[in-house]
């Protein structure tokens, strides 16, 4: 008796997976973009002041600062004295980065008259300020606060992509009695959004 | 006295897919820009973005409808790859041809030409420009039109 052994061999084709249809076009992230402004527009760094009169000096009578038109031109903001703050960041997807305010107020005020006033340096801890929006900006975005001498106090944090936009008034807490003279000092705001 | 009364309603008539080819080949990426700027942006301004896609030429193979009256649609599917929610994208183009001018968004469609079919291939240059709300931009937005075509009675 015979048998057979048969071979039997079962070529499968390869067929190959379907091809993924193409778009026309595909559109990818926008770039991303920030900006900000602080008081008056493009490189014009604004200034805030105050005087105090002699017999005020240490009292802790809070004093009004001033801030010249320039400082909310264009802007919202219809009181004087108040000082546009404009900041935004745009990034796509919506929501998916943090941008965030930042103030550099280590340096304090400097006695800028050494011949009455030295050295001395008035902290920036002395400086606070309050936010009232017009309706144009409400709600509020900055909180009121007071400067804390830091080299990155947070002033906003805000999600891409959005638009905050404030009318600060800035005030002199003159609760240390400082010796007659000038004293100036820069805070540096720094806007970003990693 | 005999009433005979009786409705014509419309034939129905039903859109097929046409196929069609793009000269620029494979899947352009865009990058778009923002559309505003400045102080005092509404968040809808702040969240504009444009993209432009010009100078496209696009063939449709209408070859089994020459020498018949059609209409042809240019339609955006419901659903768009990158996009969240069906809002958040309004196409716009412009054409150099025979084809029409027009807008569209997600899930709708526009016609681009009525009449009797000329060719076996009907051809246009078509200037896009898409209009993003970036709230809804989930990132890769995938552009991909639909050309329909419905056959209308002689």
């Amino acid at each position: 008796m015979m048998k057979r052994l048969t071979f039997l061999l079962l070529v499968l084709a390869i067929v190959p997976p379907p091809l993924a249809l193409a778009n026309l076009a595909v559109v990818l992230d926008a770039p991303t973009q920030i900006r900000l402004r602080i008081g008056a527009t493009l490189a014009t760094i604004t200034t805030t002041s105050v005087t105090v009169a002699g017999g005020n000096v240490g009292t802790a009578a809070i004093q009004l600062m001033t801030a010249p038109a320039a400082a909310r031109a264009g802007s919202s903001c219809a009181t004087a004295n108040f000082v546009f703050f404009n900041a935004e960041a745009r990034a796509t997807p919506a929501a998916s980065r943090t941008a965030t305010l930042t103030a550099n107020s280590t340096a304090g005020m400097t006695c800028t008259t050494p011949a009455t006033c030295g050295t001395d340096v008035i902290p920036f801890t002395q400086i606070n300020w309050i936010n009232t929006p017009p309706a144009a900006y409400n709600p509020a975005t900055i909180a009121a606060g007071t400067f804390t001498g830091g080299a990155a106090q947070t002033i906003l944090v805000f999600q891409n992509s959005n638009q905050s936009q404030d009318c600060l008034r800035f005030r002199y807490l003159n609760q240390n009695i400082v010796r007659q003279g000038t004293y100036s000092g820069d805070v540096i705001y720094t806007l970003a959004m990693p | 006295m005999l009433l005979l009364a009786f409705c014509i309603a419309p034939a129905a008539v039903s859109a097929a897919v046409l196929k069609y080819k793009s000269t620029k080949g494979t899947e352009t990426a865009i990058t778009p820009r923002w559309l505003h700027s400045g102080d005092g942006l509404s968040a809808d301004q702040m969240n504009a973005l444009v993209a432009e896609l010009g100078g496209v030429e696009l063939k449709i193979d209408v070859s089994a409808y020459v020498g018949r009256p059609v209409r042809i649609y240019f339609a955006l599917p419901l659903a768009v790859k990158g996009l969240r929610g069906t809002s958040g994208l309004k196409v716009e183009w412009t054409t150099r041809g025979i084809l029409m001018p027009g807008h569209v968004v997600p899930g709708n469609r526009a016609l681009v030409y009525q009449g009797t079919v000329p060719a076996r291939e009907m051809g246009d240059v078509f200037d896009f420009l898409l209009f993003i709300d970036g709230r809804h931009f989930l990132g890769g937005l995938g552009f991909d039109p639909v050309f329909e075509v419905e056959v209308l009675p002689k």
